[in-house]
């Protein structure tokens, strides 16, 4: 369910004085790090009523090369809305006109994703291309709107993109109240009387391209924005508010409410179920183990059912749901055990929005479940988790509670470094003529864990062991054994894995080179960048240990080891590196630990040669010679 | 392997009273009970029976097929749950999907079946349409089903059918009964059938008209039945053309009609009546041979045909004409020309074979000969030329004509020369379509080659210091000139070294022939590289080879299923001359090493020496055969294994 998209521009009518979109007369700051200016953009959105409203857009973006996709125009559409008419105009780089787009060029598709059963999501596309870059294409549309659940956020702007000038207004009657925040750009609208309604307008001018980093903070909190939400909106008969996160997370709670009746049959069988538990704890771990293992994900969208749950007992028929049915089916077991338990709405993934109390918006995509009495959080669209493990997808991050009394703010406890673990035991035994064997034993934890958990639960032997052989970094080794076994009970796994390597190393003449840490090397080093402009952020820290025992083929002798010792330490993290020679044998001891922090700019350099110095000693080689 | 056979042929066995092979709802109990498929005890799922009836019906006298098919899988274990949603594709003006039905069978026996509201329709796009589902009440030994009827007046081809897919199938069966009238080719492609029974039939057709009544009549058809069986699962791995080559499938096309007292009609007889139809074809033919098609693009192009002399100054004027006026959409949607080129010409914006067909009609309008040839890309699977079967073909190349050389055009891309075709494009051979002449032509590919000359000083830290040449030629060229539209050169090389060598700095760079595209693209950097080598007491170890794409062997699985397939050949040289810091001496070199694959199929070669205190290393790797079958594929590992560990060998200097 799609709000409205403002993907990038109130109308300029197709007036006389259409401006100039001659490249040449971009200004030069504009042209840094572009691949397109926004040359001007109007956007309107004109509300009549909580479901109703008229959304407009004019936008003439030039294009510096074919690096962006501002040469097309994506709207999307549903129940909800209707696209009125759509134009399309070309410019050259010295802003003649060239062409206007035809009717047929515009393309009506599916917009459903790849993991939906069914949504009633359609996009129309244009596409307007020239042979020489620069050149202008200018975009007109209009969508009616007839239900609104909230309004869509203003990017102003995306990376790699200028802007020459840009404006929106929003005019809505008294009844409607708007709220508004700008991100990352100081912004204020003029508020003006229009006609009985009340207009706000913000503009927008000379916006230089911000460029994209590695370890950057999510463009959330980057890229320039408007959020916008009205004190009242209505879609398909139900009226929400978005005046307070207590309003909003009401009208969620009223979309949900009574839809978490279970049959009698299902209702015996959670007493069955939890017949045998003490603790709250046992009765959550029982149930939630009876939800992954009798039901699946299944995503349906259609109209209001983009933000309503099926009730439970679809869910209980159909054995599928989506995160809303199936976070609302569990909620009814649970309420069925006598454990109370409400909704949590998040924004999943690597990139959110951190909301606050201050303001209310919609930026979510996913609902988890949260049990207060247990602080338990369950992930119900997971068929192997463990209770209370949510994972990387939406750990660490504030949510909005649905509960009877409203909308509440909380906080999904982060995966902290030490949550994050990685015990590896390596034994190699290397023979006098350059082979090796080699068996590892690891227990991994947390956000390390879970590729391993999905790998080992999804996929046959063979593909768990190709997987496995593709991100062996030992040449030409091969498996002679393998496991890899989940836990039940605690979000970790453990890996066991035994390899022949015919050629370890390399061998030259009378000696061996090994490389000290051959199966867990840190090799990811950022690029250099003296002109760093966004803070450093690590998101996920992480604890590795490791213990290497070499035994030293016969009849050779250590020519040469790196640093007995290695020690590295600063606020991004510390590393160490001990290796003990005794008669027969190497031990190398390393633990290797990574802070999740963010730091300003300038400390890019610091983290940088962090990560270099720790590549550096773990491709160390050791160098052992046959002795006389 | 593919086998074609004319359909209708042979009698081999009477099929009058085979048992239909599954019964829609009734599921034997021991596919219920079934905990593990035994020929494959890891699968998640398994298709227990895919079976397909296919007849021919009329309407208005018009025909029409209706395929019924009913599959029925059995989900062992949660993984394989991803099986219960389904997706049943349709070409929404051509086809209709009546009298689904599907359902699910616990292990207890109890059903449940999907309730018409949960099936949705959705239009992809103007052409496609799917019907999707989820299967409801899934559990871990449950056995679903699901049925419909295909109807199609599109008669021309009949249903692919596919007798292998990713998971295990225990048995598939295709039934088809097609009037004699029809005389159809089909092809089948991976393994064969374990059963093939056809028998000629009387068979009743109920010949419906338009005014509402009907008329039945006996006509003589062809009976068919084709059935699979313990078909195993067939995943996908890396270096493979498309999974399609390697899927046991079958596919049909119209050879000929011919009704009752006719003449036989032939369809597609021959590779020469397919080249003569197709050059009359308004969407093919028609556009290069119509000026009308492509009128406003020969006046633009015009001036600078004129200006060009010879015929090969012509193909390559108008190569890049073609290339600098349109931009090309990806994608291979089909080899015909969706709209008319004038059209797409101001449009600037055209598929690659659009593209190549307003080349060959400028080319022609300017006085050279040229032709398109049909391929078939990589991801569409290998070309099948013993049958003019045209749905082998999805897009069109451009061959020209210069004096007595030929030269393939393939548009769509500004950084191939004329003559480099799309690695895409790089199929075995293509179809030239000429009305008089039609005939194969082999698509010869180009090589990719880069050649990387280093000298270099190495000091007693371990600092190496010197001076990078390189050169790329072919595919290699058209990489890094990509690479440079990307990024610009200095910043392209101090991401690259640094990649390797995290301390790396580029002091200077310069690039010749970036922007001339038929020449060879040469750099020279100076370059530092602090921490090169690992210094211990009186020891410096280095590796003497600086820079490869192979110190990786890129072949990390044991085995392989299919054969390797390598689009074009490759050939990278690394010399490199080091010397050694003033007061150490050599100690140690890897060994020199000549290695070959079987029948000069490629060879590597690693050279090292040293004198008067500096150490040369010439090294090249050279594959250029493409093909490798599953057999062949232990020796391949093992030669590229053998570069990784050569090119990460170390030299050994000692302090004097």
């Amino acid at each position: 369910m799609r709000l409205l998209f403002f993907s990038l521009l109130p109308l300029l009518a197709l007036a006389q004085n259409e401006p100039s979109y001659n490249a040449g007369l971009i200004p030069a700051n504009l042209m840094e790090n572009a691949d397109a200016v926004v040359r001007s953009q109007e956007i309107t959105l004109d509300v009549s009523a909580p479901d109703e409203a008229v959304f407009k857009e004019k936008r003439a973006v030039t294009l510096l090369n074919n690096k962006s996709h501002y040469n097309e125009l994506r709207l999307y559409y549903d129940s909800f809305n209707k696209i009125g008419r759509i134009r399309g105009h070309l410019y050259d780089a010295d802003g003649n006109f060239i062409r206007d787009a035809e009717k047929k060029e515009i393309e009506d598709r599916s917009a459903i994703n790849g993991f939906s059963i069914y949504e009633d999501d359609r996009m129309r596309i244009l596409h307007v291309n020239h042979d020489r870059y620069p050149y202008t294409v200018v975009f007109e549309y209009e969508i009616k709107y007839r239900d609104l659940l909230g309004y869509d956020d203003w990017d102003i702007q995306q990376f790699g993109t200028a802007v020459e000038r840009a404006r929106l207004a929003v005019t809505l009657p008294s009844e409607i109240k708007l709220y508004h925040k700008s991100l990352n750009i100081k912004l204020k609208p003029v508020v003006t009387p229009d006609k009985g309604k009340t207009r706000y307008e913000w503009e927008v001018e000379n916006l230089p391209a911000v460029k994209q980093e590695p370890y950057a903070p999510s463009a959330y909190e980057i890229l320039p924005q408007v959020l916008l939400s009205p004190s009242v909106f209505k879609a398909d008969g139900y009226t929400g508010s978005m005046a307070s996160w207590k309003e909003f997370g009401q009208f969620q709670y009223e979309l949900a409410k009574g839809r978490d009746e279970l049959s009698p049959a299902l209702k015996a069988k959670v007493r069955e179920l939890t017949a045998d538990s003490k603790t709250g704890s046992e009765k959550i771990a029982a149930l939630y183990r009876y939800l992954q293992e009798n039901t699946r994900y299944v995503s349906i969208q259609l109209g209001i059912g983009g933000w309503q749950p099926f009730d439970a007992q679809y869910v209980e028929k159909n054995k599928y749901g989506d995160c809303k049915a199936l976070s609302n089916f569990m909620k009814a077991l649970l309420k069925e055990a006598g454990i109370n338990s409400c909704p949590a709405i998040v924004k999943a993934g690597d990139s959110f929005y951190d909301i606050s109390e201050d303001f209310t918006t919609s930026a979510f995509n996913h609902v988890i479940l949260y049990i207060p009495s247990e602080e338990t959080w369950l992930e119900c669209t997971s068929d192997d988790f463990p209770p209370n493990y949510l994972g990387n997808f939406t750990a660490g991050r504030k949510v909005l509670l649905v509960t009877e009394q409203g909308g509440k703010i909380a906080s999904t406890p982060a995966l902290s470094a030490a949550a994050n673990t990685a015990d590896n035991h390596t034994e190699i035994v290397v023979t006098p003529d350059g082979k090796a064997a080699i068996r590892v034993r690891s227990n991994l934890s947390g956000a390390l864990h879970e590729w391993y958990r999905y790998m080992a639960n999804n996929l046959p032997p063979e593909e768990l062991n190709k997987k496995m052989q593709e991100q062996n970094p030992i040449p030409q080794a091969y498996f002679t054994q393998l496991q890899v076994q989940p836990f039940k009970e605690t979000p970790g796994v453990r890996i066991e894995y035994a390899m022949d390597v015919p050629q370890f190393g390399s061998k030259a003449g009378k000696r061996l080179f090994l490389p000290i840490n051959p199966v867990n090397a840190f090799r990811d080093v950022p690029p250099a960048n003296d002109k760093r402009i966004h803070p450093v952020e690590v998101k996920n820290g992480y604890v590795e240990q490791d213990t290497i025992i070499l035994h030293l083929p016969e009849g050779y002798s250590v020519e040469s080891i790196p640093a007995e010792n290695t020690t590295l330490t600063n606020e991004f993290g510390a590393y160490s590196m001990q290796i003990v020679r005794r008669e027969k044998t190497l031990q190398l001891v390393r633990r290797l630990e990574i802070n999740p922090i963010r730091m300003p700019a300038g400390r890019y350099g610091e983290w940088r040669n962090f990560c270099r110095d720790i590549a550096k000693a773990d491709a160390m080689k050791v160098v052992l010679i046959q002795k006389a | 392997m593919r086998y074609l056979t004319l359909l209708l042929t042979i009698c081999c066995f009477s099929l009058a009273a085979q048992e239909l092979p599954i019964k829609f709802g009734k599921v034997p109990k021991e596919d219920l009970d079934m905990k593990v498929y035994l020929p494959d005890t890891a699968a998640a799922a398994v298709v227990l029976c895919d079976f397909g009836s296919l007849r021919f019906e009329f309407k208005d006298n018009d025909p029409f097929t209706s395929l019924t098919r009913l599959k029925r899988i059995k989900i062992l274990r949660r993984a394989g749950f991803g099986y219960g949603d389904v997706h049943i594709p349709y070409y929404t003006s051509m086809m209709k999907i009546k009298s689904l039905r599907a359902q699910v069978f616990a292990p207890d026996g109890t059903t449940t079946e999907v309730p018409k509201k949960d099936i949705f329709e959705e239009r992809i796009n103007d052409k496609w349409s799917l019907l999707r589902f989820a299967f409801p009440n899934l559990s871990e030994g449950c056995v679903i089903e699901y049925r419909y009827e295909l109807e199609t007046d599109y008669i021309f081809e009949l249903p692919e059918w596919y007798f292998q897919g990713e998971i295990p199938v225990r048995w598939s069966e295709l039934r088809l009964v097609t009037p004699l009238w029809y005389q159809y080719v089909t092809i089948t492609n991976g393994r064969q059938p374990d059963i093939v029974e056809t028998e000629e039939v009387k068979e009743n057709f109920i010949l419906s008209s338009g005014t509402g009544s009907t008329a039945s009549g006996t006509v003589n058809a062809i009976s068919a039945r084709l059935v699979m069986k313990e078909v195993p699962a067939l995943r996908k791995e890396q270096y493979i053309t498309t999974m399609d080559d390697y899927y046991a499938r079958i596919r049909f096309q119209l050879k000929s009609i011919q009704y009752d007292n006719g003449d036989p009609q032939p369809i597609m007889s021959s590779w020469a009546q397919t080249a003569t139809k197709l050059m009359e074809d308004e969407s093919f033919g028609g556009q290069f041979t119509k000026k009308s098609k492509y009128k406003k693009a020969w006046e633009a192009a015009q001036p600078y045909a004129a200006a060009a002399g010879t015929p090969g100054e012509k193909i390559e004027t108008l190569y890049w004409f073609v290339q600098k006026s349109i931009e090309c959409e990806g994608g291979y949607p089909t080899y015909f020309a969706r709209k008319n080129l004038d059209d797409l010409f101001e449009k600037k914006s055209a598929s690659a074979s659009e593209m190549n067909l307003l080349l060959i009609a400028l080319l022609r309008e300017a006085g050279v000969q040229a032709h398109p040839v049909l391929i078939s890309t990589r991801d569409h699977g290998q070309p099948l030329p013993e049958y003019p079967v045209m749905d082998q073909f999805n897009h069109v190349l451009a061959l020209a004509e210069n004096g007595d050389k030929t030269v393939l055009l393939d548009a769509g891309n500004s950084f191939r020369p004329p003559g480099m075709i799309a690695i895409n494009s790089l199929n075995r051979k293509g179809w030239k379509v000429h009305a008089a002449r039609p005939e194969w032509v082999p698509l010869a590919p180009l090589a990719a080659s880069e050649t990387y000359y280093g000298v270099f000083e190495l000091d007693e830290e371990g600092a190496l210091k010197g001076k990078i040449h390189t050169t790329e030629e072919g595919y290699s060229a058209m990489e890094r000139r990509s690479d440079y539209h990307a990024k610009p050169p200095a910043e392209y090389w101090k991401t690259e070294l640094q990649k390797r060598y995290p301390d790396a700095a580029l002091d200077s760079i310069s690039v010749e022939n970036k922007d001339e595209i038929d020449e060879p693209l040469r750099e020279k950097l100076d370059c530092a590289i602090p921490g090169y080598a690992q210094t211990s007491g009186d020891f410096i170890y280095f590796n003497p080879t600086f820079s490869s794409k192979y110190f990786d062997n890129q072949f990390k699985l044991e085995r392989r299923i299919y054969p390797v397939d390598i689009a074009h050949p490759f050939k990278e040289r690394i010399v490199c001359d080091v010397t050694v810091p003033p007061g150490y001496h050599v100690e140690s070199l890897p060994e020199s090493v000549r290695l070959s694959l079987p029948n000069n199929g490629g060879r590597f070669q690693y050279l090292i020496d040293h004198k008067e205190g500096k150490i040369t290393l010439n090294a090249i790797v050279h594959v250029t055969q493409l093909h490798f079958e599953p057999e062949e594929y232990d020796t391949l590992r093992t030669f590229f294994g053998m570069v990784a560990e050569k090119y990460g060998a170390l030299a050994v200097l000692r302090k004097d």
